[in-house]
Formats: structure tokens, C-alpha cells, sequence
């Protein structure tokens, strides 16, 4: 279950974003992470968010634990109106990225850094778009804690 | 960016000399008032400045429509005086400030205040005769529907923009200039200088109560407008001007972060107008666009 980053994940991912930095001592990758995506026919939204990737937070979790250090969305949720859950972040700061059910999903063959790093750009530009647009570009996942890691 | 900011608040600070000019003007006035009202020299206790110039957020270039707004206080003989004639006393001010001030100077009374037009086309002057009350409120008379005596508070404003200024380090005197110079820029847009510093106090403090650094001026910006277009109504004349801005700046924004600053700077412009500094360079390196038809959905608790 655990996300096991070699080597090779380390290397790539850092190169992928150069702006990030890897912590020995806490297995985690910290700083920031920039993007430049779009979904479908919506708008090209480039963005940066300054990240926390714990990568053994949860032993039993198979994805890292992703922390927004910035206070970015916390603003964002004050600018809005909105309440931070509605910009999906955990009560523990953390971000729920996936519903914990569609893991398998997203991640056939259980943890994959690259896989990872594309899921978190498409979370990021949700947060992005919502905010810029004042509306979700797809629908996020109704309220519920009933689900768990299979 | 941060360099492009710096320049901005430059160009729309006021130089010491523009400065130095205020304060010959409404000094001027005043000793004027302290001769007539007190035979006195000038004295600077019977002043009280409030508005743009007592917040330090007047911005550049002059128009004809900038005042520097002065309270002077009247004694309370002048006060009992003209009790039941408010308008007496606005009169009063006016043929006191005539007798210093050449022909070629437009002198003005109305409503609650009396304005003095210099004719050298910089800083007029706006004077409200009032009488200071035990509370530290002022008295100011009012001459429209038959007259009156209203209560104005000056101090409540300045104290609460003060605070905020300085717990977010200069962040709520830097954004209001900054907006007052996209209403310069927008000529249609009725956007009061009170209702700018009150709106840009409330958006600081929540949202940057600790200030922000210059280089992230960008997203304060982006994010002032986003602020204000989520709380005023369709029916708000600045509705769509605000609505304008904001996508203008989010443009910006999205320029900045594909490094490209010229393009950036070019719809900062658009919003600011030429006091905004033009970039000359855009980043060589372009970042790749990742293209993606679905999605984890992102999920609430």
C-alpha cells in the first residue's frame, strides 16, 4: 500500500518540477509546483502552488499526502466566499485529491509518481479554474466520508 | 514583476515637491481662516486633515479635481453664532479667504465645504469650517434643505486605515493608491476615494492582514478584484467595470505565468493606464501544455 518514490521517480519528478525539492529526513518534496494545462475546450490556465508532497505520512495510504504550505487556498476559500471543503482540503490541511473508492481507477497498478503528477495538475487546475472562473470545470465529489482505500 | 511594481507606486506617489505644495496650500489657508477667525498667526492646532492626504494615498499626476481636504476648527463663539445659520458661516470662510486670495484664484462655497481653485493648476484646497465636540467628533455646517449642523467623524476611518496599514506594512496604502490609479484610468467608473480606501481596508485585512511582498502584488491585485466582483451586485454601477479589470488582470496573471512579461505588461496597462512601466523582454523558455479529457474528481469530506 505504501507510495514507495525511488531513485528514478526522485529524479524525474524533480526535473519535472525544477522548483521542488526533495527532504530526506521527511521523505517529502517541498516547494513549488507550476503547471500549465487544460481540460477539453476550457480554458489554458498556467498556475503555480507552493506544495508539501509527504510521501510516508499515512503508512497505510497509497498515495502521498499533499499539503497546501502557501495559504493560497485558504485565501482563495476567504475571496470566495466559500468554505475551504468546498475547495477540497481536509480538516488536517491536507488536499482530497481522489475519493479514496476510485483509487484503483486512477492507479491500476497501485502508486505511480508520473501518474501522480499529472492527477495533481489536474486537481490544481480545478482549484485554478474554480477560482478564476467562479465555477467548477467539472463537477467535484459531493460531501461524504463513507469511502475507504480498497 | 516586483520591479515593475516598484516603478508603478513610484510613478503614482507624489514627489516631495508635490507634497511640499499641499502643505503651502492648506498652511496658507488655514493661517488665512487664523487671522480672520482668532487674529491669530497660523496655527496648526485649528487644523485637521482628513481624506487622501491624511492617508498618504493621493496619487500622480495632478488633476484639476484633486483636493486636499481640511477640517478647521472654529471656536465655540463662532459656533453659537451661526447655530441657526450654517450657511452664514460658509460665507464667512469664503469672504475671509477672498481677501488673501488674488481674483485669478476661484474661491467657492457650497454644500458643507468651501473650495479654493489655485490658479497655478495644482493642489485646491477644500476647507469645512467645524466645531470640535468633547467626543473628538466634529460639528460641519450644512447648508442644503434649510440648513443644518451634521455630525462628521473623521477619525474612525483614519484610525481603522492606519491600523491596517501598518500591520500589513504599507500593503493598504500601496493597493488603494494602485486602485485609485485604475479609477483615474477608468473615466466612466464612480468609485468614491473614501469607499476605495474603506473596501481595500477590509479586503487587507482579511486577506493580507500580514501585507504581501511586491513580488506578489500581481496576485493581490487579481485578488482584490475578485474580492470586490464576488460581494457587489449586477446593479452596482462598478459592476462591469470591475468585471472588466478582473478579467483583464487574470489575463495578466496567466501572461506572467507563460513568462510572458511584455504581454503582461501590455494588459496591465490596459488597467492602469501608461503610469504602469512596459516590459521589455519576454523568457525564452516556454513551458509545455498538458492537454487532459478526464480526470479524478476532486473530492470533499
Amino acid at each position: 500500500m505504501a507510495c514507495i518514490v525511488d531513485r528514478t521517480d526522485m529524479e524525474w519528478i524533480l526535473k519535472m518540477q525544477p522548483e521542488m525539492r526533495y527532504v530526506d529526513s521527511h521523505n517529502a518534496f517541498v516547494g513549488t509546483f507550476s503547471f500549465s494545462a487544460r481540460y477539453r475546450d476550457l480554458e489554458l490556465i498556467s498556475d503555480h502552488y507552493k506544495l508539501a508532497i509527504l510521501c510516508n505520512e499515512f503508512p497505510n495510504s497509497p498515495l502521498p499526502v499533499v499539503c497546501e504550505i502557501g495559504g493560497r487556498i485558504a485565501r482563495m476559500s476567504k475571496i470566495l466566499g466559500i468554505d475551504t471543503a468546498d475547495l477540497h482540503v481536509n480538516g488536517d490541511g491536507s488536499l482530497c485529491i481522489i475519493r479514496p473508492d476510485k483509487f484503483k481507477l486512477w492507479y491500476p497498478n497501485g502508486f505511480d509518481i508520473r501518474i501522480f503528477e499529472r492527477h495533481l495538475t489536474t486537481h490544481l487546475y480545478w482549484l485554478s479554474y474554480r477560482e478564476r472562473y467562479g465555477k467548477e470545470p467539472w463537477p467535484g465529489e459531493e460531501h461524504g466520508g463513507l469511502y475507504s482505500f480498497d | 514583476m516586483a520591479l515593475r511594481f516598484k516603478k508603478f507606486i513610484e510613478n503614482i506617489t507624489l514627489t516631495e515637491a508635490q507634497w511640499k505644495d499641499a502643505k503651502t496650500k492648506y498652511e496658507g489657508v488655514c493661517a488665512c481662516l487664523d487671522k480672520h477667525f482668532y487674529d491669530s498667526e497660523y496655527n496648526e492646532n485649528h487644523k485637521f486633515l482628513f481624506g487622501s492626504y491624511k492617508l498618504k494615498t493621493p496619487v500622480r499626476p495632478i488633476v484639476p479635481e484633486q483636493d486636499v481636504d481640511v477640517l478647521f476648527r472654529i471656536d465655540y463663539s463662532t459656533y453659537l453664532k451661526y447655530q441657526n445659520n450654517p450657511g452664514g458661516l460658509l460665507q464667512e470662510v469664503r469672504k475671509a479667504l477672498k481677501e488673501k486670495y488674488t481674483t485669478t484664484d476661484i474661491i467657492k462655497a457650497w454644500g458643507k465645504v468651501v473650495l479654493i481653485q489655485f490658479s497655478d493648476g495644482t493642489h485646491n484646497v477644500e476647507v469645512l469650517p467645524a466645531y470640535e465636540m468633547y467626543n473628538g467628533e466634529f460639528l460641519i455646517p450644512n447648508t442644503e434643505n434649510g440648513g443644518s449642523w451634521n455630525v462628521f467623524d473623521p477619525r474612525t476611518p483614519i484610525k481603522s486605515f492606519q491600523d491596517s496599514n501598518q500591520s500589513s506594512n504599507s500593503l493598504t496604502q500601496e493597493l488603494t493608491k494602485m486602485i485609485k490609479a485604475w479609477k483615474r484610468n477608468t473615466s466612466t467608473l464612480e468609485y468614491k476615494s473614501y469607499r476605495i480606501a474603506e473596501d481595500v481596508t477590509t479586503f487587507v485585512n482579511n486577506i493580507y492582514p500580514d501585507g504581501a511582498d511586491t513580488g506578489s502584488y500581481l496576485s493581490v491585485i487579481k485578488n482584490f478584484f475578485t474580492y470586490i466582483f464576488n460581494r457587489i451586485s449586477s446593479t452596482d454601477a462598478r459592476y462591469s467595470h470591475i468585471n472588466t479589470a478582473k478579467t483583464r488582470v487574470d489575463k495578466a496573471y496567466q501572461y506572467e505565468e507563460d513568462g510572458k512579461h511584455i504581454e503582461a505588461s501590455e494588459e496591465l496597462r490596459k488597467v492602469f493606464g501608461d503610469v504602469f512601466p512596459k516590459e521589455e523582454e519576454n523568457d525564452d523558455n516556454t513551458k509545455s501544455i498538458r492537454s487532459f479529457t478526464n480526470a479524478p474528481s476532486p473530492w470533499r469530506v
